[in-house]
Parts: structure tokens; C-alpha cells; sequence
């Protein structure tokens, strides 16, 4: 870990936080009625986008899910456009017509959150073909949860990932529950990584609370998938602050739950006690970020309320892309 | 340490997070399924069925194992009489980390079991061993290293077991008392290490294993042999040191170009690494020494734990009065030559016997 500098910590600090002021400010503005259609919220699993596409670089693709925003804000998506888009307005990243489940930036390697539960595995074996037939040392990372580990596509990709040897990792977040089902009676190899063996690739876990533990695995399996050594699975155990959607009453859930991994379990107080107890930054580099984060977000907002919807005359425009 | 159990209940921790670690992306070490591991623990406890032994008691877990065991339970009980055990996991709080391991070993050692089977590789063993104090631990291998835990088939584990609760031999030579590492830093933090203690450059614990060797400054080991994966390799390659042995080693380790002597140590499962050695001594039992590293990681059993800066104060001391293990090999053999196995018949019929199988376990 020594190669984290002190600008690569502030940039992870920075990215995290800016992950959950977002979401803490959406899961709000939800709640006063400003923003239409379904959220899924990525607070408390911060660590686990941050420290895996910290590895990445533009050529790198990732596919998301219907809790996308953190993967989004990891890979490079301008906060005020992603906002916007939430807002279905015009100014957002997809013109306001994708909302927060298809937020897109190919020019950034993010492919899309995706509304398909199990949607983002076949896709990233197409990232990954591609990569290998032009010959780059590029890679693509599904993200999907437990609820889509269940899923035929993934199972199906996880395969086709290894029979073709494609630079794929498949990152499992397994925050607990599929939607309101509990992973514990929904997925019968409780332990994800176990399935990895079934497909002849490697599979690790690791705890999603800790940005170094993440980063560090991330990096092993990116580097091996950039080497020619084929697709792995990673296991990220972590949780979620929110429900499955705004508006869930979480009743699936301990009374005290998250308050409980709130105080215990949080990624970014175990990263900032980490790094000030190492004497690598100062609670006051950190403070600042804070600042500058919230102040991104006040702005994100107050651009995302002031613009113009989608013109009628717009809806049917950037359905299909010819390439 | 009496040979002679007092108690002829069974703990059993099997850890379901052993085996799953980064080495799994950067080496070729196996990772051993949940299924498997369920399985193990069937074929101790039909073993255990065949002594007699009618009571086991098991940490939970939320990961799937006890569960597949249950089920084996249920599915199986006409094959073989594993089910006739009678199985009680403990009632704790489930945290699915190492805490969980602690709280039942503790729980183990109030409830005075008479041993304690451990599934699981090196780090599992040191978390069992800080708190059951003298009861015996029966090893099953299902780690990465597994220098500690010699490999044993589970139902010849579970014979030994059911040797040494039933008292069919007495003989001091069934077990066996290990030398573990003790580490304090700055007085108040204290750990331990049943093979070896080793010192990283790293800045953090991170994903806790070590494999990234050119981290690697300082090792202190309280065996070594040269049969072994993981770190203690390389001292098992340099200075052999048994596990009955009244010392241990140090060695002192820089960049291969800066040093005197190297070697190429299998430090994973199909994973070689060339070491520079710069030095290398024995360690003596109940001698401080302290650390020459001015900041890292300490990591033990091959796990990184404690973070520490210049102003720590790191001691380690070897010592010989480490945990108490089974020795199946010594047991079995043991047992066998003094008849225990034996069922002399005369005229056709059964004649006197200590201990015969019964036809479950031939063809269960």
C-alpha cells in the first residue's frame, strides 16, 4: 500500500465523500418530492466503487446496476450532469431521460447503471471480448448485487467470461439483501466466492468497509485480468445505509441496524482514523474536502432545480446510436 | 496436562472465511468450498458416533455451513450415524468475522469440552488458541498455508479423537505442547503466533494476507520446516528449526541485490519468491527482543493485524507454553500397536476387543 500518496488518499477521501454527500442529499430531495420516478441508494458502500475504480482508466469500462450512482461518481461522471439527470432534466448527463437507474458516460468507460437485475454481467463479456480482440490491455468491471448473482445472465457470463479467457472481473456486492430477501435465504452458496470455483476462475472476498482491503484486491485482480490471465470474481461484503428503494420501510431490518453500522462499520471514519493515525494527512486536509464536497453538491442541486425539462420535441431523440 | 480427558464433549470451529483470501488471485492456492467443509465435519461426527461420543457442540455461522451440514444431517442419517450426534451450536451474537472464533473458544474452554476440532489454516488456529487454553486442538487443514495444521484426512481426525476422549491408550505421547510467539506493543496490546510472526513495510492491514514479498524485513519463527508453504519456508529452507525444538529463528530480510545470500522460498501454493537474506539467528525461549523495524505491519500467522508507527514499542518473545495439540499420527498408531483395532475371533465367534468398528463406519 505504500504507493498510495498523499494525493491518491485525498482523491479516494474526496470520491467517497462526494459518493455519500450525493446520495445523502438525493435520499433528502427525494423526500421533499423533487425528484421523479425510483432512487436506489449506494451510501455505506463507498469503499468498494472507490477502491476498485481507482484502478481504472478511461479504456476501462464498467457496468452498473439500479444502485448506480456510486459506481458512476467513481469512473469520472460530472456530479452536476448526474444530478440534472436525476432530476430529468435537460441539462443531465443523458438528457434527462434516462433518471437515476440509466445514467451513461461512454466517453468515461461507464457503460450504464442498468434496471435489469442481472443486466451488467453480459455486457462486460463484450467489453472484455472487445478489449482482447483489439488487443489493449483494457478491462470491464460488472458491478451487480447479491439478488443478481442468482441470475441466469450472470451465471451465463461468468462462464462465457472464462471459456473465452476476457479480461473480466465480476464484482459481487453483497450487501445483504435482494431487495427486501435476506442473501442468507436466497443464495444458496452463502459464501459468493465459492461459485468462482464452479466457472475455473479465482474468487476472493473481501470486507467492504475498508477502502485498503478493496483497493489492494481490486489492484491484484485488474492486474492479472490486464496480463492475460482471465476473468476473477471478487466478493465485496458491505452494507447500505438506505433501503432497497426510497420509500422502503425496511422492515426486513433490525431497528438499530444501521445506526449500528453507522457507528461501527462506517468506510469513511475508518479511512479518515486510518490515515491521521498514520500520520499521512491531517484531520484538516479532510475537513476541507468536506467543505469543498458539500459545496459541489449545494451546487449540483441548485443547477439541477433551475433547468428546463427534456423539450417534447427531444423525447424520441438519443434512442439509438449509430456506430 | 493430563492425556486423560475429563470431558468426552466435542467443540468444533470451522471457520467458513479461511481459504478465501486475496492469495486466491495472485497464487494458485485452493479455495476449499462450503460444501466440502460441511462434509468434513460429517465425516468427523460419524467417527465420533462410532466411539460412542453423543455430544458436539459447534460455533454458527451465517454463511451457509452449518446450514449445508443440517442438511447432510437429515439427508444422510441412512448412510451413517452421523446425525445420532447430538449437535448443539452455540447461542452467540454472529459477526462472520474472527470474533466469532474467539467467543467460542472461550465458550469452549468454560464448558470444559474435552477437544476442540479446528477447520481451518494457520490464522484460524492462532484465533482458537488465544483462549481454550490446555484442551487439545484437533487440526483439519483448510487454509492456504497450513504450516501449522498437519494434513489429515477428517474421519482418521475424528478416530484419533475418539481414541484419546475414550482413553483406549494412555500415553503422554498423543499430545503435544507448542511453542507460540507472543507480541505486546507499547505494554497493552497483546497477540501471538503459532508459526510465525512477520514484519511488513506496509502501511496498512489491508487485505491482511502477505504476499507482496518485497515487504518482507523481519520474520520471527517458532518452528520452521523445510517441508512447509508460506513464510516459515524460509526459514525452513535457511535453518531448519522442529516444532519440539527449544528455540526459534530470526531472520532479517532487504532487496535480494542488497544482501548477502538469497534464497527461493515457495511462499504461497505455487507461488516462488526470490528472498534476500541479510541475517539470520536463533531466537531463545522467554527472551525479549525487540523489533528493528521502525514502522510497518506486524503479521501473524501470515495475516496482517497491528499497524504501527516509530513511537510503538514492539516486543516479542518466544515461549513454550503454546497451545496443546492432537497428535493423530502418534494416536492412531499408538492405538495400533497396542490392539486396539484388533478383534481376535476364535472358534467363528467375536472374542475380547477394545474398540471395533462398527459396520456404519465400514460402510457409511
Amino acid at each position: 500500500m505504500s504507493e498510495l500518496s498523499k494525493e491518491k488518499l485525498l482523491e479516494a477521501y474526496r470520491m467517497m465523500r462526494t459518493i455519500r454527500d450525493f446520495e445523502e442529499r438525493v435520499h433528502d430531495e427525494f423526500a421533499k418530492g423533487g425528484i421523479p420516478g425510483f432512487v436506489h441508494l449506494y451510501a455505506g458502500e463507498e469503499a468498494s466503487a472507490t477502491g476498485i475504480c481507482m484502478h481504472l482508466t478511461d479504456q476501462d469500462r464498467i457496468v452498473s446496476t439500479h444502485r448506480g450512482h456510486g459506481h458512476c461518481i467513481a469512473k469520472g461522471v460530472d456530479v452536476i450532469g448526474m444530478m440534472a439527470e436525476i432530476y430529468g432534466k435537460q441539462t443531465g448527463t443523458c438528457h434527462g431521460k434516462g433518471g437515476s437507474m440509466h445514467i451513461a458516460d461512454l466517453d468515461k468507460g461507464m457503460l450504464g447503471a442498468n434496471g435489469i437485475v442481472g443486466g451488467g454481467p453480459p455486457l462486460i463479456c463484450g467489453v472484455g471480448l472487445t478489449h482482447k480482440m483489439r488487443g489493449t490491455d483494457g478491462v470491464g468491471i460488472a458491478f451487480f448485487g447479491d439478488g443478481a448473482s442468482n441470475q441466469g445472465t450472470t451465471l451465463e457470463s461468468m462462464n462465457l467470461a472464462t471459456v473465452w479467457n476476457l479480461p473480466c472481473i465480476f464484482v459481487v456486492e453483497n450487501n445483504g439483501y435482494a431487495e427486501a430477501t435476506s442473501s442468507e435465504w436466497a443464495v444458496s452458496c452463502d459464501n459468493y466466492a465459492d461459485r468462482a470455483a464452479g466457472f475455473g476462475m479465482p474468487g476472493t472476498t473481501v470486507d467492504g468497509h475498508d477502502f485498503f482491503a478493496v483497493y489492494e484486491t481490486a489492484g491484484e485482480a485488474i492486474a492479472r485480468a490486464r496480463a492475460g490471465g482471465g476473468p476473477s470474481l471478487v466478493e465485496v461484503k458491505l452494507n447500505r445505509y438506505f433501503g432497497h428503494f426510497e420509500g422502503d420501510a425496511q422492515t426486513y431490518r433490525r431497528a438499530d441496524e444501521v445506526k449500528q453500522l453507522r457507528e461501527e462499520k462506517d468506510c469513511l471514519k475508518i479511512f479518515r482514523k486510518r490515515v491521521v493515525d498514520a500520520n499521512l494527512l491531517e484531520h484538516s486536509d479532510l475537513d476541507k474536502i468536506d467543505e469543498e464536497v458539500a459545496a459541489l453538491i449545494d451546487e449540483a442541486v441548485q443547477q439541477a432545480e433551475a433547468a428546463s425539462p427534456p423539450a417534447v420535441e427531444e423525447l424520441l431523440t438519443h434512442v439509438y446510436v449509430n456506430y | 496436562m493430563n492425556p486423560i480427558p475429563e470431558s468426552t464433549s466435542v467443540g468444533i470451529i470451522a471457520n467458513p472465511y479461511s481459504s478465501r483470501d486475496i492469495r486466491r488471485l495472485v497464487s494458485s492456492a485452493s479455495s476449499i468450498q462450503t460444501v466440502e467443509r460441511a462434509n468434513i465435519v460429517e465425516r468427523i461426527l460419524v467417527t465420533l458416533a462410532t466411539f460412542g461420543i453423543d455430544k458436539a457442540i459447534m460455533m454458527p455461522d451465517k454463511s451457509g455451513l452449518a446450514a449445508q451440514l443440517i442438511r447432510n444431517l437429515e439427508s444422510r442419517s441412512h448412510l451413517n450415524r452421523a446425525a445420532s450426534v447430538d449437535l448443539e451450536f452455540l447461542d452467540i451474537p454472529i459477526t462472520s468475522t474472527v470474533t466469532d472464533t474467539l467467543i467460542a473458544g472461550r465458550i469452549f474452554r468454560e464448558r470444559n469440552v474435552g477437544a476442540v476440532i479446528v477447520l481451518g489454516g494457520d490464522g484460524t488456529h492462532r484465533a482458537v488458541a488465544r483462549y481454550i487454553g490446555d484442551i487439545p486442538m484437533v487440526s483439519i487443514s483448510t487454509g492456504t498455508n497450513n504450516a501449522f495444521p498437519r494434513f489429515h484426512e477428517a474421519t482418521l481426525a475424528g478416530l484419533a479423537l475418539g481414541i484419546y476422549l475414550k482413553g483406549l491408550v494412555n500415553t503422554e505421547s498423543m499430545v503435544r505442547r507448542n511453542k507460540v510467539i507472543r507480541v505486546t506493543v507499547n505494554n497493552n496490546i497483546e497477540d501471538l503466533a503459532l508459526v510465525d510472526l512477520a514484519i511488513t513495510s506496509d502501511r496498512w492491514v489491508g487485505a491482511r494476507a502477505v504476499w507482496k514479498m518485497e515487504n518482507l524485513k523481519e520474520l520471527y519463527l517458532a518452528f520452521c520446516e523445510p517441508a512447509a508453504i508460506g513464510m516459515s519456508s524460509i526459514g525452513g529452507l535457511l535453518d531448519p528449526v522442529s516444532r519440539k525444538e527449544m528455540s526459534g529463528l530470526k531472520v532479517l530480510m532487504a532487496d535480494p541485490v542488497e544482501c548477502p545470500m538469497t534464497l527461493n522460498a515457495p511462499v504461497a501454493p505455487g507461488l516462488f519468491h526470490e528472498i534476500g537474506i541479510l541475517d539470520s539467528s536463533r531466537i531463545e525461549i522467554g527472551v525479549d527482543y525487540e523489533i528493528e523495524s521502525a514502522h510497518g505491519v506486524l503479521a501473524l500467522d501470515g495475516e496482517r493485524e497491528i499497524e504501527f508507527s516509530a513511537k510503538d514499542e514492539v516486543i516479542v518473545r518466544l515461549e513454550d507454553d503454546g497451545p496443546v495439540t492432537l497428535d493423530v499420527e502418534a494416536t492412531i498408531e499408538s492405538a495400533a500397536r497396542s490392539g486396539v483395532f484388533v478383534n481376535h475371533r476364535t472358534a467363528g465367534r467375536s472374542g475380547e476387543h477394545k474398540f471395533r468398528m462398527p459396520e456404519s463406519l465400514c460402510f457409511g
